[in-house]
């Protein structure tokens, strides 16, 4: 082959191409991945598109419900449960009572296509800073977000537990749900007796005349318990008035059934304490009438993912068994003014 | 020099030309965003054919998809690396990150495959998983070809070397269930007990 010293157009060779050849092919290779580009980044913004305004569910159907942390545009009724006696804090140390319960009520309401809430309430009450935490929250996310809240009462919703109730829209209630309760408690013990038994004796270096007000290491004086009296008096006048004001019933017809009884759900019916005799399916169909949901309602149950957690850990690490401290502060043996049913204990 | 959106179309339409550009070049950023495209691309799919459990639609999650997919090609690159160095066949591994991103753009397909089924047979899990498959097993084909253009090794060596990542992980997972069985009888042993 002779070299070619001509100025006129070189000969084109696969291996050897000209700069106006691979200045062509570069064109065209960059147009087509161009090309490529702006139909993924299409097919993305459609896959957005159809992702968030019609997702499927797990097996097809037009809901996010099978997700853990899913979000759920369809219109849905959340559930939240209240479980044990409502304390600020728990007898476990990641236990955060009334604050974890009232958080997850708010973050219920908050969640995306939850247009009613159901309560569902198996509490025999606890701390009256707890239950009156729990009792305003309620109001205030009913108020902020405009949601229908139902009260289902379980085996039972007693004194606070019934304090939070009268914080909802309706009550539905088992017949056989244990209700009522309506008071409040102050437990003093005095075990004075013992002490001197065993030689001990308490003496207290006080700045005021009351400051040991409730000591169990003698008798109450007149004098402290007409003073616990009218703090008694005072904090079950709160009560009265709540679930006068939450269940808009008038003083005069509640103060007679406040006595402290308990009643069972028909009872609690007839006395004009809850709304509805029925259940969980009732207390949904309920929420989801008084949040406009059209059509059978579905449930949405917020897991408390750390609450589940940390319920694993304690299995796995003390397999259940509690010490005799988690047993007493279970069983309810704290001291302070309390909207509690004891049970007789 | 070859721009990335070259060397891309060079990776699927003339690989010898792509392989030789990268192992020049080595773009270890043209990886990353492969890898982060890569998880973007499964975690929508995977939202329009609603199997995005137990991840939520949202942009956090979607993040987490792509630096997860990123973590893992990472992972997958230095074992494999590891591997050829083992055997004493030479290769840079920042050019095999750069190439396993680009095998695993074929996942990209995964977004109008999806579209695609949600349109002519929506909520059918079995077509869903089949075209997955698919896509996955065409890029295990690219990543396959990728060892082979990096180190200039034969087509067998290749896909033996691109399977022992894939077994040292089930391998793991056998390890950890076998624990975790051992464990679960000793308890029992003990309760019982």
């Amino acid at each position: 082959m002779t070299e070619n010293n001509d100025s006129g157009p070189q000969p084109q060779h696969p291996e050897h191409p000209t700069d106006h050849h691979v200045a062509g092919s570069r064109r065209v290779k960059r147009r087509l991945m161009l090309a490529v580009v702006g139909l993924y980044v299409l097919s993305l913004a459609a896959a957005a598109v159809v992702a968030v305004r019609a997702p499927l569910g797990k097996k097809g159907a037009k809901d996010g419900d099978d997700s853990v942390l899913g979000l759920t545009s369809k219109e849905t009724v959340g559930w939240v449960s209240i479980h044990g006696a409502i304390y600020n804090d728990g007898p476990r140390t990641w236990d955060r009572g009334a604050y974890q319960w009232a958080r997850r009520i708010r973050l219920m309401a908050e969640t995306k296509g939850v247009k009613a809430i159901v309560l569902d309430i198996n509490s025999p009450g606890g701390s009256v800073g707890a239950v009156q935490e729990l009792y305003s929250q309620i109001k205030r996310v009913r108020k902020e977000f405009n949601i229908p809240v139902v009260a289902l009462f379980g085996d039972i919703a007693a004194s606070g537990g019934y304090y939070i109730a009268a914080a909802c829209d309706r009550i539905v209630a088992h017949p056989g749900s244990l209700t009522g309760s309506i008071g409040v408690i102050f437990s003093v013990d005095n075990v004075e007796g013992l002490f001197s038994k065993i030689g001990y004796k308490s003496e207290p270096i006080k700045s005021g005349q009351h400051k040991d007000i409730g000591s169990w290491s003698r008798t109450m004086t007149k004098e402290e318990r007409e003073i616990l009296q009218s703090i008694i008096m005072d904090a079950y006048d709160q009560f009265l008035t709540a679930i006068s004001t939450g269940r808009n019933m008038p003083m005069e017809k509640l103060r007679p059934l406040a006595d402290g009884r308990i009643y069972t759900g028909n009872q609690a019916l007839e006395a004009g304490l809850v709304d509805v005799i029925g259940d969980a399916e009732d207390a949904v169909e309920l929420a989801a009438k008084l949040g406009h949901i059209v059509g059978k309602p579905k449930v949405k149950r917020e897991p408390d993912t750390r609450q589940m957690f940390m319920d694993l850990f304690e299995s796995r690490a003390g397999a259940g068994v509690k010490s005799p401290i988690e047993w007493l502060t279970g069983l309810g043996v704290r001291a302070g003014l309390e909207y509690r049913w004891t049970g007789g204990l | 020099m070859m721009s990335a959106a070259e060397v891309v179309f060079d990776y699927f339409e003339d690989h010898t030309r792509s392989a030789d550009s990268v192992r020049h070049s080595r773009p270890a950023a043209l990886g990353l965003l492969c890898f982060a495209l890569t998880g973007v691309s499964v975690f929508m799919a995977q939202a329009v054919l609603g199997r995005l459990a137990p991840f939520s639609l949202s942009v956090t999650s979607m993040v987490l998809m792509a630096i997860w997919e990123i973590v893992l090609g990472l992972a997958f690159t230095a074992m494999l690396h590891l591997v050829m160095e083992f055997e004493g066949i030479q290769g840079s591994a920042a050019s095999l990150f750069a190439l396993m991103g680009l095998a695993s753009l074929v996942w990209a397909l995964t977004v109008p495959l999806a579209l695609i089924l949600r349109l002519v047979a929506p909520g059918n899990g079995w077509l869903a998983t089949a075209a997955f498959t698919l896509v996955g097993l065409l890029s295990l084909g690219y990543k396959a070809r990728s060892i082979q253009d990096n180190y200039q090794v034969g087509a067998a060596r290749a896909w033996i070397t691109l399977f022992v990542p894939y077994a040292a992980v089930v391998v793991a997972a056998l390890l950890v269930f076998a624990v975790a069985m051992v464990t679960m009888f000793r308890q029992i042993l003990q309760w019982v007990s």
